[in-house]
């Protein structure tokens, strides 16, 4: 017998010998552990699935939540809140909710923003009404919307008032005596305001009512006036946007010079 | 029903005889069954695969092989072992023929023992040796020549030494 048979023989009969004593867990027990693993495995990758469904979710929410325009706002507080609301670019990643609005600015009121939202085309001008706008003080002076005109006008748009009286100098020139403003809406329809007499006997000057918020001179020189438009006498009520009531009944009086 | 009684025969017919031959490579029975079933456990899982092969008994001692030579395996079985306070021995049965053969296999290279136990107890070509370790054939020659006089001169002292023919 050679060497090498010698050992073949040798690794054989070791092996030959060995082999009684090996114990096959036998091929149910494969089966088993096969079940097994693929269970795990497959309740691994539920919960890693599961994991990244709710990982994208957070990660996608804060897409979705950023503030859009909403194509049919209501008059409300938050739809003004969406309107002016832009992503906040901070250092610190996206929240799933909206960053906080900014209020709108206080010259807007909400419900003409909300008027701008919806796209409703409000009138421009609005005529308001006066009553014993040319009557001499003291009096009382009242100031009105009238039912045509708040059929036209948007919900919760307002109208603001000037307005100003003049008594004539002795030099020719008036002086604001009085004056103010205030807004007229659906809510409040009416406004009267108390006009004092005029002062020494100085005979009245122009009285001015306008509609929109503008500032009146303190002093009008050399007999000039703010606007062409004359209230007639015996007119005491009248549509106006800016009118003049002024004093030449008292020139013609001979009061002013 | 006939994949699960064919993978039952193969079973039958594969197990004893790999596990017998790693464990002439490993010198540990428990080892050596536990890489046998897992490799019989990873043909189970692709069975319509590997069943298809020419010799899908080949497929399993591949794999087999390369679990039993995997040094994460063989460091996390020492540790397993050292954990159990396991104490190695001898497994019963063999003579003491049979347990000079196994301590001498073991005092070779790694590499060299199994070519050695491919080689001259599976009867496995050289060219399938190189293929299986991924190695060129020359190498596993060397191997084999190299392994033939360790051993011979290893069993020396119980048996007078003998030249050993080349391979």
């Amino acid at each position: 017998m050679s060497d090498l048979d010698a050992l073949r023989a040798a690794l054989a009969d070791t092996a030959r010998a060995v082999r009684p004593q090996i114990i096959a867990p036998g091929v149910e027990a494969a089966r088993r552990t096969l079940r097994r693993r693929r269970a795990i495995r497959a309740g691994v990758s539920s919960v890693l699935a599961a994991a990244l469904v709710t990982l994208g979710f957070t990660i996608a929410v804060p897409q979705h939540k950023q503030p859009t325009l909403d194509p049919t706002p209501s008059p409300s507080v938050s739809s003004m809140a969406v309107e002016s609301a832009t992503p906040s670019p901070g250092p610190t990643s996206p929240s799933p909710t909206p960053s906080p609005k900014p209020s709108p600015s206080p010259s807007r009121s909400r419900l003409a923003v909300a008027a701008e939202q919806t796209n409703v085309t409000c009138p421009k001008t609005i005529r308001p009404k006066v009553r014993n706008g040319n009557a001499d003080g003291p009096v009382r002076l009242t100031f009105y919307l009238p039912q045509s005109e708040l059929d036209r006008m948007c919900p919760g748009q307002k109208v603001f008032i000037s307005w100003a009286t003049y008594e004539w100098l002795p030099q020719g020139d008036q002086f604001q005596t009085d004056g103010g403003g205030f807004e007229l809406s659906a809510a409040m329809p009416s406004l009267s305001q108390s006009i004092g007499a005029a002062n020494g006997g100085i005979c009245r000057g122009d009285r001015y009512f306008h509609a929109g918020n503008t500032t009146f001179p303190h002093q009008l020189t050399g007999g000039k006036h703010l606007s062409k438009a004359t209230l007639t006498d015996g007119r005491s009520t009248g549509i106006f946007e800016q009118h003049l009531e002024d004093g030449t009944a008292c020139i013609a009086a001979g009061e002013i010079p | 029903m006939t994949e699960h009684r064919e993978f039952a025969e193969f079973y039958s017919a594969s197990f004893q005889k790999l596990a017998a031959a790693l464990y002439v490579y490993t010198g540990d029975l428990a080892e050596a069954q536990d890489v046998v079933q897992e490799a019989m456990i990873r043909a189970l899982a692709r069975w319509s695969t590997v069943s298809t092969y020419e010799e899908p008994a080949a497929w399993v001692r591949q794999v087999a092989w390369n679990l039993a030579t995997s040094r994460w395996r063989r460091l996390r079985r020492g540790l397993h072992l050292a954990a159990q306070g396991h104490v190695e021995t001898p497994a019963p049965g063999p003579g003491p023929d049979r347990v000079a053969i196994v301590a001498a296999l073991a005092q070779l290279p790694a590499r060299q023992r199994q070519a050695v136990i491919l080689h001259y107890l599976e009867d496995q070509p050289v060219a399938v040796i190189a293929e299986t370790m991924g190695t060129a054939e020359g190498t596993v020659k060397s191997w084999l020549h190299r392994a033939r006089a360790a051993l011979a001169e290893q069993l020396s002292d119980e048996a007078p030494a003998e030249e050993v023919d080349h391979v």
